[in-house]
């Protein structure tokens, strides 16, 4: 029952060992392995086919065939190989063994190649989704309207909610172009209550493809890629009204902008992005914007409350509390910060900190130093950030 | 000379195995496995290369012009030649002709010098032109402006590089079963170390196959 | 030289055998015998295992208090740098199949040694020089890149990451070789009547261990190559600066290094599958499934490397392959774990010392192998990544699992090695303090990692405290326990009784024949008729 052993069999064998026949053949015996000897026409012949078939490789590789011509190559490199390794290096006549040994090898690269190629060819399909995502939500239905370009009381009391948010900062509460950030800049930010200097019309379409394209040049009017196509209408029918005498668009302005009123065909929102609002929208989760609560604009009547509307609100929120984010204009690539709740800051501590931080400014941040409050106007409105008066 | 019988007459085989066609089986199969080991190692080269050719096919189209295809075919001439004349080394060995042997022996050996006198000059104008891998490329070429540029240099040296070093090892092989031929340490009884050897140059020309057409045929 | 005789009891003082064959130190160091060759790799793998084992218990000590304790953050990267190389390079990749296999492997086939002697020695002295480059980063400033060597900070740390690149590389072609030198035994070597399906499972075992060898280690190879050349001449293939792609590095070094850890696993599982028919006095259960599992892991270890890199930026497509793939290894593990216990069942269990260890083994590698499942999903493994839960992961399998089963197979080829026994008693209480200290080590490490502790860290927050203190009590348990082991063991060579030839009553080969063996193995060459596992339960000792 044991793996036993007996003394029947000496140490040194003489097998039947394998012996050479006639040039070109080749016998197996107990599996021991070949003695196979090429014959010299066989080896002619097959460098006469690796000859021809290298010809063949360099000179179809001057030959346009488009995707062909890598596999066409790998293909001719492929048969070159086997020739050389059934012929040259006899695999054809060696045991299946060796052969299974040797094809394995390749095997295994390729599985090495198949298992990197999912990570290495689709690296960024993450962001690929959230790129569709933000896509889908810029020109998804909803967010277009229909016949944008015509105005209505709607759309101006929407334009104006968005304005609030987005544009009352630079361009001011009353839009006159004195908005808060608007210290930092030059030329000032387009006054909305007069006619004159608009930089490229006040006709609706024209004020939509400032909106949708920028001012080139000016570090300042940044792209508002992230409105969708009905906030934009919204907002351009929300600043025309701010000022009596707009011009209106004619058929061909309309078509400038991809509109044809006769077959109300709206602008085409063409699938993309830019790569500013890319970059914003993919590498940070945005800060919810605070929602304006229509009725905050209105509350409120004291002096402090009057003067922190027109140049705080814009940045510091309601009542102080912060969670704007603030666009840190004139840098490229473009940088947010978001504010923090005043109550938090140094600047709270005393009046007289409060006055130092509104009129200087704080180095290092985006508070601008603000020179145009007299020692009352600071005081009333420190009153209202401490006591909601 | 004409085939002879083989026999295990004439050559004390190691004592682990039972006869001289025992232990030849089993350093041939010793030798597959080790050519196994060298697919794998290059093998991981190729798929580098297949990553940033994939990712970058328009850069390796651009980059690979700056390669001189004559120069690349000449040297791929020279390897199938010298992997023929290789052949007919080994089966001189294997018919016992020892003179026979050591004359294509000496000619692998020659096309081998000649493959790296190419290869000399192929890198000296590489040099030249400020064509280097990775961080040392300095040609302003326009053509070669894509930025990921420099890594087809890398792959491009250290695929032939490597192989280039196989090619010298393979040098240094031949000449050691040249000298043993020489000293008649070989006979139809006994070649194991001409066969095995010439499957290694063998293994370096297939090598050089793919290399060919992957570096300088890009098209 | 022994011609025809009959096998006679050992007597290591008269008889003629592999140890007195051949005297003096260089016949030692010039052997090309296997067993003498195993017996060198054993004494240097121990070696390096002290090393390493000193070396993790410095970390324990550091760890024992948040903050500095003994050593300060630099000098901490700089430990466990090395304590993971030195342990996976220089001790568990040779461990099993270079000591024991190379010891054992011929004999079991029937063979006089391996295919090719002089390669073997070789890859000996290729291991020693792979070991003394890579330890030669000490001199110029250690490693602490941790010994996955990541880029981009391998492309740019100390130049002592380049000697552990070269020593890795070096070390690296003896595993080919011994690789390379199995596979040809196994397939040439056989003895008459050594068919495949009478195999030994060991020898099936280090059969899928040198594939796996063969296959991953070159990738290794040409991996540190590209890693030393993007240092030498910043060739950029891993440098997102130069428009490679430092993620491509991680491809490279895990497409070896987890089918790496297959290599420390299998010839473990291969010992315990020796060690529990023997010791239950029955035939091994799935003898079929457990060969087939050997090459179904083997195959799996190439497809799975990627769940080293969940959170490495790697696509969420890869991402969902590997995990994918990764879950399936658990079925031929889980093949393997039920076979084994379904030979207990109803065996008649010895409790020596081998047996101790592979029952301690089945415990140890359960648990380790089913925390390896958790970490391939991947929503749990971008919590548990590069905390100490994965320390937990792997020490449970490598020391729990493949040290345990390489310190069962010393003690069960111990009599065939030397021709003594040890002392028993001192082995089970050994064990015991190896089991228990492994556990209070290891254990409490799942807990603070799954709570958040990081990894690789040489500070903590106080709240992981107690659970570090007592996974550093554990570790003096088990180094305890692995020093009164190695103290009997060497007594045992000087004072041990002696062994017999088959003191187990084994059935497989190599203890068909005396022990210490003669310099040839078998006085004639054997010739094999029937199953290794032919175990009757109650006429054997």
């Amino acid at each position: 029952m044991n793996q036993n052993e007996t003394s029947n069999k000496k140490p040194d064998q003489k097998t039947a060992g394998a012996t050479n026949g006639p040039a070109g053949s080749s016998n197996e015996t107990d599996g021991h392995g070949h003695h196979h000897i090429v014959p010299d026409g066989v080896a002619l012949k097959v460098f006469g086919g690796l000859i021809c078939l290298t010809v063949t490789t360099v000179v179809t590789s001057h030959l346009d065939l488009g995707v062909l011509n890598f596999p066409l190559a790998m293909f001719i490199a492929t048969i070159k190989a086997l020739l050389v390794v059934m012929f040259f290096m006899a695999l054809k006549y060696d045991t299946k063994e060796n052969t299974v040994i040797f094809a394995s090898a390749f095997v295994f690269v390729a599985i090495f190649f198949g298992l990197v190629a999912p990570d290495i060819f689709f690296r960024g399909d993450v962001y690929v989704k959230k790129g569709q995502a933000l896509i889908r939500e810029v020109s998804g239905a909803g967010s277009t309207i229909p016949k944008g370009w015509i105005s209505t009381p709607e759309l101006v009391a929407k334009g104006k909610t968005i304005y609030a948010t987005q544009c009352s900062t630079c361009h001011g509460v009353e839009g006159k172009g004195d908005g808060a950030a608007a210290a930092a800049l030059n030329p000032k930010p387009r006054n909305f209550t007069q006619d004159a200097g608009w930089k490229v019309g006040r006709k609706p379409s024209q004020v939509y493809a400032t909106l949708k394209t920028g001012i080139p040049g000016s570090a300042a009017m940044p792209v508002f890629g992230s409105l969708s196509q009905a906030d934009r209408w919204a907002l351009v029918h929300f600043v025309r009204s701010l000022a009596a005498g707009a011009p209106e668009d004619t058929n061909e302005d309309l078509a400038k902008i991809g509109i044809d009123p006769a077959n109300e065909v709206a602008e085409k929102v063409a699938p993309s992005i830019s790569v500013e609002m890319a970059m914003e929208r993919m590498t940070e989760a945005p800060a919810k914007l605070v929602a304006m609560s229509g009725s905050n604009l209105e509350e409120g009547t004291s002096a402090g409350a009057k003067l922190y509307r027109s140049s705080c609100f814009s940045c510091h929120g309601q009542q102080g509390s912060g969670g704007i984010r603030v666009k840190n204009l004139g840098v490229k690539p473009a940088s947010w910060v978001v504010t923090r709740a005043l109550n938090e800051t140094d600047a709270m501590a005393s009046q007289d900190k409060f006055n130092k931080a509104v009129i200087l400014g704080v180095p290092g941040s985006l508070m601008p130093g603000m020179a145009q409050f007299s020692a009352t106007d600071l005081r009333d409105i420190y009153q209202f950030l401490k006591t909601g008066k | 000379m004409a085939n002879q019988p083989v026999t295990s007459a004439g050559h004390h085989h190691a004592h682990h195995f039972k006869s001289a066609d025992h232990e030849f089986s089993a350093a041939k199969q010793g030798m597959w496995v080790f050519l196994v080991t060298e697919v794998l190692m290059i093998g991981g080269l190729f798929v580098a290369y297949a990553i940033f050719r994939g990712l970058y096919p328009d850069m390796f189209s651009a980059a690979h012009k700056f390669l001189n295809v004559k120069l690349g075919l000449t040297n791929t001439i020279i390897l199938l030649t010298s992997s023929l004349t290789m052949l007919m080394g080994v089966s001189s060995a294997q018919r016992g002709d020892q003179k026979r042997s050591l004359k294509f022996l000496a000619v692998t050996f020659l096309c081998a010098i000649g493959f790296l006198v190419v290869k000399y000059i192929e890198y000296s104008h590489k040099f030249h032109d400020g064509l280097l891998p990775g961080a040392n490329f300095t040609n302003t070429d326009p053509l070669l402006m894509h930025p990921k540029t420099p890594l087809f240099f890398s792959l491009y040296f250290m695929m032939t590089g490597i192989h280039a070093f196989h090619v010298i090892v393979g040098m240094g092989l031949i000449a050691w079963i040249m000298k043993r031929t020489a000293k008649g340490e070989f006979s139809p009884g006994y070649y194991t170390p001409v066969e095995l050897v010439g499957f290694y140059w063998h293994f370096v020309d297939l090598v050089w196959i793919y290399l060919f057409p992957l570096l300088y045929l890009v098209g | 030289m022994a011609t025809i005789e009959k096998h006679s009891p050992a007597t290591p003082s008269g008889a003629h055998h592999y140890l007195n064959h051949g005297k003096g130190l260089w016949s030692w160091l010039t052997t090309l015998d296997h067993k003498r060759i195993g017996v060198m790799y054993l004494f240097t793998v121990l070696t390096f295992f002290l090393v390493g084992g000193l070396l993790a218990i410095a970390i324990r000590i550091e760890l024992f208090t948040p903050g500095r304790t003994i050593m300060d953050a630099d000098t901490y990267n700089r430990v466990f740098t090395l304590h993971g190389a030195i342990m996976v390079f220089l001790v568990i990749i040779p461990a099993i199949p270079a000591s024991l296999g190379n010891f054992i492997l011929p004999m079991m086939l029937g063979a006089k040694d391996v295919a090719f002697p002089r390669l073997n020695l070789a890859s000996y002295y290729i291991y020693i020089t792979g070991a003394v480059v890579a330890l030669t980063s000490l001199l110029f400033g250690g490693v602490d890149t941790g010994w996955t060597f990541y880029t981009p900070y391998s492309a740019t740390a100390g130049i002592g990451v380049v000697y552990v690149l070269c020593g890795a590389f070096i070390a690296g072609f003896s595993s080919i070789l011994t690789g390379l030198n199995f596979i040809v035994t196994i397939h040439k070597l056989r003895a008459e009547g050594q068919h495949w399906d009478r195999l030994p499972l060991f020898c099936w075992a280090l059969y899928a261990t040198s594939i796996i060898q063969v296959l991953a280690t070159p990738v290794l190879a040409i991996t540190l190559i590209l890693l030393v050349f993007e240092r030498l001449t910043h060739i950029g293939i891993f440098d997102a600066s130069l428009g490679g792609d430092p993620i491509l590095f991680q491809h490279f070094f895990w497409f070896y290094s987890h089918p790496a850890v297959y290599i420390m696993i299998l010839p473990a599982m291969g010992v315990i599958s020796e060690v529990i028919p023997v010791f239950s006095r029955k035939p091994i259960f799935g003898y079929k499934a457990i060969a087939w599992s050997s090459f179904g892991i083997a195959l799996l270890a190439f497809l799975v490397w990627g769940h080293h890199l969940f959170v490495s930026g790697q696509s969420e497509l890869a991402n969902f392959i590997f995990s994918l793939l990764t879950i399936f290894v658990a079925v031929p593990t889980g093949i393997k774990v039920f076979s084994w216990v379904a030979t207990l069942y109803k065996g008649s269990i010895h409790f020596k010392v081998p047996m101790l260890y592979a029952l301690g083994f089945l415990e140890l590698f359960t648990i380790g192998g089913l925390t390896g499942v958790f970490l391939a999903i991947v929503s749990i493994n971008v919590h548990l990544t590069d905390t100490y839960f994965v320390i937990a992961h792997f020490h449970y399998v490598m020391v729990g699992g493949a040290l345990m089963a390489f310190t069962g197979g010393i003690h069960y080829w111990y009599p065939k090695i030397t021709g003594r026994l040890y002392d028993e008693a001192s082995g089970v209480w050994a064990f015991i303090f190896v089991i228990v200290g492994f556990n209070l080590t290891f254990f409490p490490q799942f807990i603070v990692g799954a709570q958040g502790m990081p990894r690789r860290y040489w500070n903590y927050l106080p709240e992981f405290t107690t659970l570090n203190q007592l996974s550093t009590l554990g570790s003096f348990l088990l180094l305890a326990g692995f020093v009164w082991t190695a103290f009997y063991l060497w007594r045992g060579l000087k004072h041990g009784p002696l062994a017999g030839d088959n003191p187990w009553n084994s059935l497989t080969l190599e203890w068909q024949t005396p022990s210490p063996p003669p310099h040839d193995n078998f006085a004639i060459d054997p010739i094999v008729t029937d199953w290794p596992y032919a175990y009757r339960a109650e006429n054997e000792k």
